[in-house]
């Protein structure tokens, strides 16, 4: 524990923006530890989504790149494609990559893009005021579900985790949370793996991190906690989806 | 040989561009400007450190030159008028975050699916604004494949110098027609980045390209310093050539493939003993206004000439303002006006 | 010029020139062989300045057009009319097919294999050094084995047709001969040259049998003011 919450190199001295019991700060420590671990600061590009974490160029001590919402991804593979000694944070919520940018996030994992994107699942649209997500659970109220996320209206959750590791490309896939010590650690290991595999040049990763959102929960920060550990992983197990090197059948020798 | 070599406008673009430094390409496909991703997915692959990527949309592949950019590279996109539709969002974006880019549009009959046909109805879109917000973009119209090779090759360094998105428009015919051209050498000295474009901070403080900026006074601030830069570009960049003009009472307006059309027309009528000439805009913005208020004097009227329902139109009025009359021709939905039809349409106002 | 098949075939790199020849190939059989022509045109990679664009034209001077599927000329759609079939019955008439571009033109002959089968087949390859993937002998030799596999049949002749539109010059044509002669592997069938610059010298100069073409494939921009009043 004493270890998160160590200021680490990465990271400036300003105060964070977001809420109190937030997950966002939380991962922003594990990203800059990861990196100052695996001494990559110098050359990561962060990319910032639409969400509250748009402002997240407050706090790293690193280059930055601030994408549409939803777009991140394709930024992420122009940024790699025109220099691939850079080491690409593409860190999204869940309405920006789930929704908005269904598509940019897919065909990057399709093509395998040696980035690593974090992805926050708080299953709501923290920023606007805790609308509905696709990853807003069934039953769950929200301010565009005010009776609870109706399936016959509003369909089931998305997964990403398992939609992504129906492709072939990506190298590493894990959902971890933020509810309990073990999870953060878990959570912090994640991380810290996918930027050491981009930097080893091993492809796509991504990181879901269930992550609380008290403000639009509506909740304490401890009753949050609860919720993802009674609610969110029974919807969201888990686990690691994938960690293996597909090996192309094609080479490049045309 | 001669050093000419015959290609298509879209070939010339892909050429042009791979001469001007651009090793990055993104992109969709989309008739009729396909010729651009083939010819780059050919050649990008063996140059060093270069990559053709075909994007999933083209909401993606202007995101994808926003981030190539963005590390300091020439990279470009193109597509045709629905592609372009899908970029607004993007290019908005760049030209607020000041990120140097090229973007072709082979324009297509439109609205809608439309057609494959070529048209001129995307000034509107590309001209004044398309996406959000306070913007400009520099547009740029060859007229000949040669200009489109030419055009491509400034764009870059247009894009570079003011730290700007820059579009090429072409008609479609023009990005399928096949016409002689000769290429500048490889550009190898580019305009130094280092001070602004993402390397990572080994020698420097963090940088950051956003452009999100919350407090109203600061996007005021922002939006003024990119109206400076605008009005540096109005100041250097407006481009136009003039055909006949000197003493010639009828000024024809017209850019693009159709100019070509025009000259045919003017030959004819100084064939006649009609003094007509053309003012052909070739950067659409910046607008060439002082060139065309410098023909008030000796006009009866301007005759603009598009392919389209009258959108360049609206430019040249405010220019002429109200000081001549200012009639208008124009065939849309892919429909190429003659020669024949526009000379009967210039001389009912004779 | 064309010889004694009745079947010719006429393939490329994209924008070497193929339809205005297959354009011309056409008009000079139907003139001089008194026979029903039908120009093929299977041009469904390029969607701009093809065959099917002078329709009215080409019927005035006997010949007919068989191209895309009837309403969908315009789209770019790669749909083939299903009349194209009759060609291969109807063994009194001539055929020209106008092939698409590069090794995938070749492709679509490939469907008609089964109607190719008994019957010889002219698959002629056109080649104007000055286009970007004709500029190296190599290359085109390339292409040409890509489309005689693509084609399932052998491309048996060359084409030159070495231009700079309307920028051409004797010299320009003279170097772009020198270099398609260096094609050993092929058989020059005839020069051809725009009639804007033909001039009779030429056939003793080159010493190849050279095919005037008329220029059918005029932008409106071309347009000349001959039939105003
Ligand atoms: C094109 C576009 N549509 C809508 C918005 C408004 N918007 C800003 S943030 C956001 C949702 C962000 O939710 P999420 O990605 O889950 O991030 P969180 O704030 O929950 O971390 C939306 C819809 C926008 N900025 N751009
Ligand atoms: S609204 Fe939710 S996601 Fe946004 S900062 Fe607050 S707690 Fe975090
Ligand atoms: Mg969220």
């Amino acid at each position: 524990m004493e270890k998160i919450f160590k200021k680490p190199k990465g990271l400036n001295d300003k105060t964070m923006h977001y809420c109190p019991g937030c997950g966002h700060g939380i991962v922003h420590k594990m990203i800059a530890q990861s990196l100052e671990e695996l001494n990559l600061l110098e050359r990561t590009i962060f990319i910032s989504p639409v969400g509250c974490a748009v402002f997240a160029y407050w706090y790293f001590n690193t280059d930055h790149i601030q994408a549409a919402h939803g777009r991140a991804p394709s930024a992420a593979t122009g940024l790699k494609r025109a220099n691939p000694e850079l080491i690409i944070v593409s860190y999204q919520g869940d309405g920006d990559l789930a929704s908005a940018g269904t598509a940019e996030i897919v065909h990057a994992a399709a093509r395998g893009e040696n980035i690593s994107v974090i992805f926050i699942n708080n299953a709501v649209y923290g920023m606007t005021g805790g609308q509905m997500a696709p990853t807003t659970l069934v039953g769950q109220k929200t301010s565009t579900s005010p009776f609870g996320r109706d399936p016959h209206f509003a369909g089931h959750p998305l997964k990403v985790c398992e939609m992504l590791a129906t492709t072939k490309a990506p190298r590493y896939i894990e959902r971890t949370s933020l509810d309990s010590i073990a999870n953060l650690n878990r959570t912090k290991k994640a991380v810290k793996k996918s930027f050491d595999l981009q930097a080893k040049g091993e492809g796509f990763s991504l990181v879901e991190v269930l992550s609380p959102c008290p403000t639009n929960w509506g909740m304490s920060p401890p009753e949050a906690m609860d919720w993802i550990a009674d609610k969110m992983i029974k919807e969201y197990p888990l686990g690691v989806f994938r960690d293996e090197r597909a090996d192309s059948e094609v080479k490049n020798d045309l | 040989m001669s050093k000419k070599v015959l290609m298509k406008g879209n070939e010339a673009v892909a050429e042009s561009a791979i001469r001007a430094g651009c090793k990055l390409y993104f992109g969709y496909p989309i008739t009729p400007q396909s010729e651009i991703p083939e010819y780059m997915s050919r050649k990008l692959p063996q140059i060093p450190g270069g990559a053709y990527i075909q994007a999933e949309t083209e909401v993606s592949a202007i995101n994808m030159v926003y981030g190539a950019a963005s590390a300091g590279a020439r990279a470009m996109t193109t597509s045709s008028s629905p592609g372009i539709s899908l970029m607004m969002e993007g290019i908005s974006y760049i030209a607020c975050a000041e990120v140097p880019c090229v973007i072709v549009n082979v324009m297509r009959g439109g609205p809608g699916l439309g057609n494959i046909s070529p048209e001129q109805a995307d000034y509107f879109q590309v001209v004044k604004g398309g996406g959000h917000g306070n913007y400009r973009l520099v547009v740029l119209a060859p007229s000949s494949v040669q200009e489109m090779a030419d055009l491509t090759y400034d764009a870059f360094d247009i894009a570079d110098r003011y730290r700007v998105p820059v579009m090429l428009v072409a008609e479609g015919n023009l990005g399928q027609m096949m016409e002689p051209v000769e290429f500048k050498e490889l550009k190898t000295e580019f305009i130094d980045k280092s001070d602004w474009a993402l390397t990572g901070t080994q020698n420097h403080e963090p940088k950051i390209i956003t452009s999100i900026l919350l407090d109203p006074e600061t996007m005021e601030k922002h939006i003024h310093k990119l109206y400076e830069k605008y009005a540096l570009i109005e100041k250097n960049e407006v481009r136009f050539e003039e055909y006949l003009t000197d003493g010639a009472e009828i000024i024809i307006i017209a850019y693009g493939l159709i100019s070509r059309v025009a000259r045919n027309v003017v030959d004819k009528l100084r064939e006649e003993g009609i003094k007509a000439g053309i003012l052909r805009p070739v950067s659409l913005w910046p607008f060439p206004n002082e060139a065309i208020k410098s023909k008030i004097k000796q006009a009866k009227f301007f005759f603009v000439c598009e392919m389209s329902m009258g959108q360049m139109v609206e430019d040249v009025r405010l220019a002429v303002n109200g000081a001549k009359p200012v009639h208008f021709f124009g065939r849309c939905g892919g429909v190429v006006p003659t020669p024949i039809e526009m000379y009967d349409n210039v001389k009912r106002y004779l | 010029m064309i010889g004694k098949r009745r079947l010719t075939a006429i393939c490329g790199a994209f924008g070497t020139g193929k339809t205005e020849v297959s354009v011309n190939i056409a008009i000079e059989l139907a003139a001089e062989q008194k026979k029903r022509v039908i120009l093929v045109d299977l041009d469904i990679v390029n969607l701009y300045f093809r065959s099917r664009d002078k329709r009215n034209e080409l019927a005035a001077k006997g010949i007919k057009i068989i191209s895309g599927a009837k309403g969908f000329e315009n789209a770019d759609l790669p749909a083939l009319a299903p009349e194209i079939l009759e060609v291969f019955a109807q063994k009194e008439t001539l055929v020209v097919f106008d092939l698409g571009g590069s090794d995938y033109g070749g492709t679509v002959l490939s469907r008609f294999n089964e109607q190719l089968k008994d019957e010889k087949i002219n698959l002629w390859l056109v080649v104007n050094p000055f286009r970007p993937f004709n500029e190296k002998n190599k290359d085109t030799l390339a292409m040409a084995e890509q489309i005689s596999v693509r084609a399932r049949l052998p491309v048996n002749g060359i084409i030159a047709n070495p231009h700079l539109m309307n920028q051409t010059t004797i010299e320009d044509i003279k170097q772009g001969v020198e270099q398609i002669k260096q094609l050993e592997r092929y058989p020059l069938k005839f020069l051809t040259v725009m009639e804007d610059y033909y001039k009779p010298e030429m056939e003793e100069e080159f010493a190849i049998p050279i095919m005037v073409l008329s220029k059918n494939m005029i932008q409106p921009w071309e347009q000349k003011f001959t039939n105003l009043s």
